[in-house]
């Protein structure tokens, strides 16, 4: 039976120690003890460099902005360990370039959408435009707390419990109000009262209700503007400033009171009204 | 009216000062707290039993074991007070002007371990903001004259048992004249000092100058209000505040 199969024959001619001493010659020891001599003092340098990016970055930029510093450091420090053992292993690097070169065209095409993303998300994160926990309203239409800002988008929890992804991109091309930005903020409240009332009347009652609310701030003061006659009745805009934080007490406080005043005093809210003159015969 | 006094359980107690009324209730181990803001200013009067104690009050309860006492200390507010001085008072360069204005006290109310159960303020509260609408600080407003030592003989002649006599002094160490119409005074750094039925704080010092505002405490009493003990110790020391830095506050506050 012995020698009958090629395979077995093969194996038996195959001279295992010849082979091996021809692996273990000098040359490729040094090589060897040369890639893991790189590869050992390639990850200390990138630790020690991603530790200090991160100690210099955490005082003085975002959590975020530090973070993706030192992602940003770790990830080319790899690479260059990765070129570094290419390079002592004898590859030849100029084909892979090559190669990376194109690849990279072909990889620019397929996700510029994503590469679009990432650099205005870099263009965001330098204008510090918003942070997270701010309450955004993006485009006049989607309004959240920013729940977090990542590579390629930035991510909103919206009052009713939900998230919405935005892209970097669209952020970018977007209006964008910062609704928390400022410690603090003024409630415009716009109302009509009838052409009988009287406009001082009002602005007295007005004035009254911003004074006895414990959370509208005393300066800056309210403001108080007759915008002007309009259809119904005489339009009014009346501004009170609050803290951020107290925003619904202050909306729902100043509202109520408001129409509790005006119906106490007399005054009239104006509504849409239609005369209509008949014509007779 | 500052003082410690023991419950009964199941009795509700009342304290009235001019601007809130406080009760007490003890039940059990429930201890329960409730404050009242009359629109009208109610008479003083210290804890006592309450037959009919009104019915419409919120109550806040905390767990205690082993208490039988509660303690009203007197207490500046957590917050800053922004005084608007009533008139606006100018004041000539390199000018120092002494006097008095006076802060609301807040109840801080401590169980016998020294626990604190609450801290109520002793009137209706208003904020204010103290700087630009982009930077400053929320404090709680005051509208206060700015007394002289004549002025302030009448206070102690009848003196409120909810208010703190803060002596002030303000020096102008700008090139320009100014108008003083608001001031902003940390709590942090002051001391409440409590002796006879008046209660009163370290001075504070202000000083304006181009760069801002600096402020930073006096400790001790002032001679005029006599001998008196620490009721409640500043929470920080007498570090100095910068409350702003350049003109634009300057002149926001002081409306040069």
């Amino acid at each position: 039976m012995q020698g009958t199969n090629p395979a077995v024959r093969a194996l038996e001619n195959l001279n295992l120690k010849e082979s091996l001493n021809n692996l273990l010659t000098l040359e490729a020891l040094g090589t060897a003890l040369k890639l893991a001599g790189i590869l050992a003092l390639g990850l200390i340098v990138v630790r020690i460099a991603t530790g200090i990016t991160g100690r210099l970055t955490r005082k003085t930029l975002s959590p975020r902005t530090s973070e993706l510093l030192v992602k940003f450091v770790r990830y080319t420090g790899f690479f260059l360990v990765a070129v570094n053992l290419a390079n002592a292993a004898g590859l030849d690097l100029s084909a892979l370039l090559g190669a990376a070169g194109i690849a990279g065209i072909a990889i620019g095409f397929a996700a510029q959408t994503s590469i679009s993303n990432l650099i205005s998300g870099i263009f965001l994160l330098t204008e510090k435009a918003y942070a997270v926990g701010d309450v955004l309203d993006v485009g006049g239409g989607t309004v959240g707390i920013v729940d977090s800002i990542d590579m390629l988008s930035v991510k909103l929890k919206t009052f009713d419990n939900r998230l919405v992804r935005i892209p970097n991109e669209t952020l970018v091309k977007s209006n964008i109000t910062n609704v928390t930005r400022y410690p603090i903020r003024r409630l415009n409240i716009n109302l009509s009262i009838t052409y009988r009332d009287d406009i001082e009347k009002a602005r007295r009652i007005l004035a009254e209700t911003a004074d006895s609310n414990p959370w509208v701030l005393r300066n800056p003061a309210p403001i108080f503007i007759v915008e002007g006659f309009g259809d119904s009745g005489i339009n009014l805009f009346f501004g009170v400033w609050f803290a951020k934080d107290d925003f619904v007490d202050v909306k729902n406080s100043m509202h109520v009171d408001i129409k509790r005043r005006f119906d106490e005093e007399g005054v009239e809210f104006a509504f849409q009204t239609l005369t209509v003159y008949q014509k007779k015969g | 009216m500052w003082s410690t006094f023991t419950l009964s359980p199941g009795t509700t107690y009342g304290i009235r000062f001019p601007g809130a009324g406080i009760y007490f209730r003890a039940e059990g181990v429930l201890w329960g707290i409730a404050v009242e803001y009359p629109d009208r200013p109610l008479r003083p009067a210290p804890a006592s039993a309450l037959r009919n104690p009104p019915k419409d009050l919120e109550w806040r309860y905390s767990a205690l074991l082993g208490a039988a006492e509660l303690t009203l200390r007197p207490a500046l507010s957590p917050r800053p007070y922004e005084v608007q001085l009533e008139p606006t008072i100018s004041i000539l360069p390199g000018v120092e002007l002494d006097g008095y204005v006076f802060l609301p006290l807040q109840a801080e109310i401590l169980a016998a371990a020294g626990t604190i159960l609450a801290s109520v303020p002793l009137q209706r509260r208003k904020n204010s903001w103290f700087g630009s609408p982009q930077e400053g600080i929320l404090c709680e407003a005051v509208v206060s004259d700015f007394n002289a030592a004549e002025e302030l003989g009448r206070f102690l002649g009848n003196p409120s048992p909810a208010v703190a006599v803060c002596p002030v002094s303000v020096r102008n160490d700008m090139a320009e004249g100014m108008n003083l119409s608001r001031l902003c005074i940390p709590t942090d750094i002051l001391s409440v000092y409590g002796g006879e039925g008046i209660y009163a704080t370290d001075r504070v010092l202000c000083s304006f100058t181009a760069d801002g505002v600096q402020v930073k405490p006096k400790r001790g009493m002032d001679p005029l209000l006599g001998r008196m003990e620490v009721r409640h110790p500043a929470r920080k020391g007498p570090e100095e505040r910068f409350f702003t830095r350049g003109m634009d506050l300057l002149r926001y506050i002081t409306g040069i």
